[in-house]
């Protein structure tokens, strides 16, 4: 007893659901008993019928009866026994949940005040501030940024280097065509007006044969 | 349930007189423990008597006084004296370590014989709890052997409440697995918690 470092500790709940269990055990026990008892009176009541004493016979018999009606309440007892063991053990259980719930709530709230919009407008501007005078030193030390000039030559020398590496494959492209398609007719612009008239005039004709 | 068959050597009549010759008791002694164990473990006799009278026996039906005797072979008319009982049952409490009184101090309680170690009964009762989704909660020791509806495997039904002490104690307790709730008003162990 308490001589291990690790022994699992016994609470208050703990101790509650052992009392119930232990009513719940004893309760089976006593329908165990009561069963057996109801078993022997059986036989009781069917020896007097044997032997003819009606009386002594339904004596055992009502005293079954009275038995099992007993038996019909343990049931009852046990299912409320049983019930609130399990009612009080999903509790513990909801219980755990919540706990979790909080704890979690709480990181959460921790790290959102750690990230308030104020702190972080501040910390922004701070570095907008260091980067301004990051480049006055430089400016004033004359290592500033490269100048337009310098970054043309700087990207020519990028495209030098990349024909150098990748221009097999720049070469194997083949010329875009440039000549002149020289095949395709004019379009006509005299013929079309005079075709749409014949069309018009051919309808008429066609119509006439439905009218008549 | 068929009757348990004693090995050979169980109707060989020297095996019955305590021999003189230290190698050739040595071999005697370990000849009777190995019939005590295989007996017991077909039995499920988890508590013998000083004399190896059966006590207990996970068969609920089982007829104790009906089992065949130890440490006599009527066949041949032969029976293993008091003095030398002790010889052997000492023999596989401290040589062997298969079997403990279930309280030195009153050795009338009776001995475990351990024809399965307490280490391999924690298994089965840690895994039995594991199992069943039962760990952190308590149980009572009537549920973890008597009940007929918590679901226990076959052997752990009717288990020796003196081997269960055992289990708890020696095992699952030094483990810093378990830990056990008194029955109100008496010593004996009436519900444990395992995690």
């Amino acid at each position: 007893m308490g001589q291990g470092p690790s022994t699992p500790k016994i609470t208050a709940q703990d101790r509650a659901i052992f009392q119930m269990k232990q009513q719940r055990d004893k309760l089976k026990q006593y329908q165990k008993r009561i069963n057996t008892t109801i078993q022997r009176q059986n036989d009781l009541a069917k020896e007097a019928i044997k032997k003819g004493e009606t009386d002594r016979a339904k004596f055992y018999l009502r005293s079954k009866k009275h038995q099992q009606s007993v038996i019909t309440k343990t049931y009852d007892q046990l299912d409320n026994l049983e019930n609130l063991i399990g009612t009080i053990e999903f509790k513990l259980i909801e219980k755990d949940v919540i706990y979790g719930l909080t704890e979690g709530n709480k990181v959460l709230n921790k790290l959102n005040t750690e990230m308030s919009v104020d702190k972080i407008d501040k910390i922004l501007d701070d570095l907008e501030d260091h980067k301004l005078r990051v480049d006055e030193v430089s400016d004033l030390l004359g290592a500033g940024n490269l100048s337009n000039n310098e970054e043309f030559e700087v990207d020519e020398e990028l495209e030098k280097l990349n024909q150098e590496i990748n221009g097999k494959e720049s070469i194997n492209l083949p010329d875009a065509p440039n000549d002149k398609i020289q095949t395709l007719p004019d379009v006509p612009s005299k013929i079309e007006p005079e075709k749409s008239e014949v069309d018009e005039s051919q309808e008429p004709e066609g119509a006439n044969p439905i009218a008549a | 349930m068929e009757t348990f068959e004693f090995p050979k050597i169980h109707s060989f009549p020297p095996l019955y007189t305590k021999q003189p010759n230290a190698t050739v008791l040595q071999q005697q002694l370990d000849s009777w423990c190995s019939i005590i164990l295989s007996y017991c473990e077909y039995y499920k006799v988890s508590t013998i008597s000083t004399t190896g009278t059966i006590v207990y026996s996970q068969f609920e039906e089982l007829k104790i006084d009906t089992l065949p005797p130890i440490f006599e072979n009527k066949q041949i008319n032969r029976a293993v004296d008091d003095e030398f009982k002790s010889d052997i049952i000492k023999h596989l409490i401290h040589k062997l370590n298969k079997a403990e009184y279930i309280n030195t101090k009153i050795p009338d309680q009776g001995i475990l014989v351990y024809w399965k170690s307490l280490a391999d009964w924690a298994t089965i009762l840690y895994d039995f709890v594991e199992n069943s989704g039962q760990l952190g909660t308590v149980l009572t020791i009537y549920e973890l052997t008597k009940s007929e509806d918590s679901g226990l495997p076959e052997s752990l039904k009717n288990l020796d409440y003196n081997l269960l002490v055992k289990v708890l104690k020696n095992i699952l307790i030094k483990q810093g697995k378990a830990q056990i709730l008194m029955q109100e008003g008496t010593d004996q162990i009436g519900g444990v918690k395992i995690v």
